[in-house]
């Protein structure tokens, strides 16, 4: 992995330790589905991942896949019903409400909805200074000068910071919010769809932005997102989520140019390439997404799956490793029974 | 004869502030069994037009000028009635973004599709129940039976936008409205309704007009695309031309905005917001955040005009056009 550490003047520790890893991680809600009965909504059900300093991990998969929650529950927004969150050193799953509110000010979040993210009856600079009012980060006389620099960081002019948040646009809505998550220097940084509420002209900008920020502050962030065309422009490594489970990580150039998991296979069979007006041949999944109270039993696409075969109906997946850095949970791809190319060869072209 | 023609249609909204001219002087044709595009952001009038065209505006907004014309008769300044018992759902349908919204929530699918053929086509309940059998399965729906015994909260996203569909083709429209048909729905289910919504189209030739922000799903589907900016129509042309060569500087920047993987740099964006449609600029309404932008711009408005075979704009300083598409012809 890493080159020996030459020995130089400054003592430099291994190159981007590990930030956040999460260890089985799993989230069940109760929900009632008749006047006696209780199932479990098996949101996240036992994922493995870590994200290193400096580094964007992508979140990807359908609605309902539990990419949300697992977002929501590595920043101990919710608590898990089990499995462990590592913080560098810190497990956050056994911390008390004191030291995690001690915390808080580290990690950050970033919501789709920038309007239902925001105090309406806060003015917008007031909302950027909150963080480094009650966390004391900032004497009270400085604060609007530190508010003033991270108007300027992500693009806001001085003069909004005494507006309201319905008097601003839904871009310039979603800047404050990524002002007031930068606000106390966070050192992880989970965003939530965060460009998906927006038109094509602002969205452009603000993922420029969002590029920009990434390199200069070096930011550690999870990117959720259903758009895999953001997802390959603005992250390192991808998390490919189906109903609870990651299903595949890696690259993301990997991931789009060489998906291994059949799953994998058909996203990235619908995204857009270069050229729109190539009408794109695509890996079909029958059907729809299951219910997450009752998924499949062993693999859960295999009722899905073009490439299923008894063993998937049998035997539950994990991930393994098929190349470096890179998991697959199907022991097809994982055996080299399937490849990308099978999943080339599939793919239908639209009926015409 | 053009299907549907409509011309220098205009729509406001009279709001306490003033009035909001939302559409001002759209016009686009549409031939039988065409897919017409109508491409914009929010707030650029999209669906107002469409709403226009069916009279399903709400107060406070109204159709003030222009023509929609369906056949060669006009549709504006129809009565209600008339709307209703000739056009809307008969010879025009439309679909929506959130099918499970704008379906009955208290009457099971099954019912809301018997009800329209009883009471549009005068079935009755027997013939009605096995027509709407055939339906549902022309829309790939496995299990009819079942799935039309079912209330709209039961079925998913995918499940509901098909049973949408099948609600407007059930009295075999000759143009068929789709607002934002697979926004919402996920990745892997788009493109089935992508899928169907051509499917149809080949099977009963009748034309969509397809009201989208999504320039990969136009691209998928239709024939011409009309790019709407700030309710006038910027430019319009067939798919293959206007992608390859757009003319008018707005849809060069839509195009050119859009994230890849292996993108090196920023995306190209385009300057400013979207123009206040209670104060919009003088001329060109595109004009303040336009790079082409000469003097007469914020003066004249352009009018929309030819400028290749099949493709007119509405600029003053069109984009060149591209050599490849020339020499294509």
């Amino acid at each position: 992995m890493a080159e020996p550490v030459q020995a130089t003047d400054v003592p430099v520790p291994a190159p981007d330790p590990v930030m956040l890893a999460i260890e089985n991680l799993v989230k069940h809600y109760p929900i009632k589905t008749g006047a006696f009965r209780t199932e479990q909504v098996r949101a996240v059900d036992g994922v493995s991942l870590s994200v290193r300093r400096g580094e964007t991990l992508g979140l990807v998969g359908e609605s309902g896949c539990g990419k949300s929650t697992l977002g929501r529950v590595a920043l101990r927004l919710e608590a898990p019903t089990s499995g462990s969150i590592h913080f560098r050193e810190v497990d956050l799953t056994r911390l008390d409400g004191r030291r995690l509110r001690r915390l808080r000010p580290k990690l950050q979040m970033v919501f789709q909805d920038p309007l239902g993210s925001l105090n309406p009856r806060m003015k917008v600079w007031q909302t950027v200074a909150e963080p480094l009012l009650l966390h004391r980060l900032v004497a009270p006389g400085g604060v609007r000068i530190e508010v003033h620099d991270l108007f300027n960081r992500v693009g806001l002019s001085d003069e909004l910071f005494d507006r309201y948040p319905h008097e601003l646009s839904g871009g310039q809505q979603q800047r404050v919010g990524i002002a007031r998550a930068l606000a106390p220097n966070p050192d992880l940084v989970v965003l939530d769809e965060p460009t998906s509420a927006l038109d094509v002209s602002v969205q452009a900008k603000l993922i420029n932005l969002l590029r920009r920020l990434k390199e200069e502050l070096r930011l550690t962030q999870v990117f959720i997102s259903h758009d895999l065309s953001v997802i390959g422009y603005l992250t390192d490594r991808v998390a490919v989520m189906y109903l609870g489970e990651v299903v595949e990580l890696g690259p993301t150039a990997e991931i789009f140019t060489e998906p291994r998991h059949p799953y994998t296979g058909a996203l990235m069979s619908a995204v857009p390439g270069d050229d729109l007006l190539d009408r794109k041949t695509r890996l079909m999944l029958p059907g729809e997404v299951p219910s997450p109270i009752k998924p499949p039993p062993a693999c859960r696409l295999a009722p899905r799956c073009p490439f299923a075969k008894d063993r998937c109906r049998q035997e539950k997946q994990v991930l393994r490793t098929v190349g470096a850095e890179h998991m697959v949970a199907c022991w097809r791809a994982a055996e080299g029974e399937i490849s990308t190319e099978d999943f080339e060869r599939s793919r239908v072209a639209l009926e015409v | 004869m053009r299907l549907l023609e409509v011309s220098e249609l205009r729509t406001s909204f009279f709001l306490r502030s003033g009035e909001l001219r939302v559409l001002d002087g759209v016009g686009f044709e549409i031939e039988p069994g065409e897919v017409l595009g109508l491409v914009g952001e929010t707030g650029s009038g999209k669906s107002v037009t469409a709403y226009s065209i069916i009279g399903l505006l709400k107060q406070p907004g109204r159709v003030v000028g222009g023509h929609v014309r369906w056949q060669g008769r006009d549709l504006v300044g129809l009565r209600e009635t008339e709307l209703e018992q000739d056009i809307r759902g008969k010879e025009i349908s439309m679909i929506f973004q959130n099918p499970r919204e704008a379906l009955n929530p208290v009457i099971t699918v099954g019912r809301q599709l018997t009800q329209v053929l009883e009471i549009r086509r005068g079935m009755s309940k027997r013939e009605a129940r096995q027509e709407a059998i055939k339906i549902v399965k022309s829309v790939h729906i496995s299990d009819p039976e079942s799935r039309l015994g079912s209330y709209p909260h039961q079925l998913s996203g995918g499940m509901a936008q098909r049973i949408m569909i099948s609600l407007a083709l059930s009295c075999e429209p000759r143009l068929l409205i789709a607002d934002e048909p697979t926004t919402g729905l996920d990745v892997t289910t788009q493109y089935q309704i992508v899928q169907l919504l051509r499917e149809l189209r080949q099977r009963t030739g009748m034309a969509m007009l397809l009201i989208t922000h999504d320039l990969a799903l136009a691209a998928q589907i239709c024939d011409r695309v009309a790019v709407l900016y700030a309710g006038r129509i910027a430019e319009v042309g067939r798919l293959e031309h206007l992608f390859r060569s757009p003319r008018h500087p707005y849809t060069k920047a839509l195009l050119a905005s859009r994230p890849r993987l292996g993108l090196k740099g920023d995306i190209v964006t385009i300057a400013g917001n979207v123009a206040n449609l209670m104060h919009p600029p003088r001329g060109c309404r595109f004009h303040p955040r336009c790079p082409n932008a000469v003097s007469v711009c914020s003066r004249e408005q352009p009018a929309l005009e030819p400028i290749d075979p099949g493709q007119r704009v509405a600029c003053h300083n069109p984009v060149a056009q591209q050599q490849e598409v020339a020499a294509g012809g």
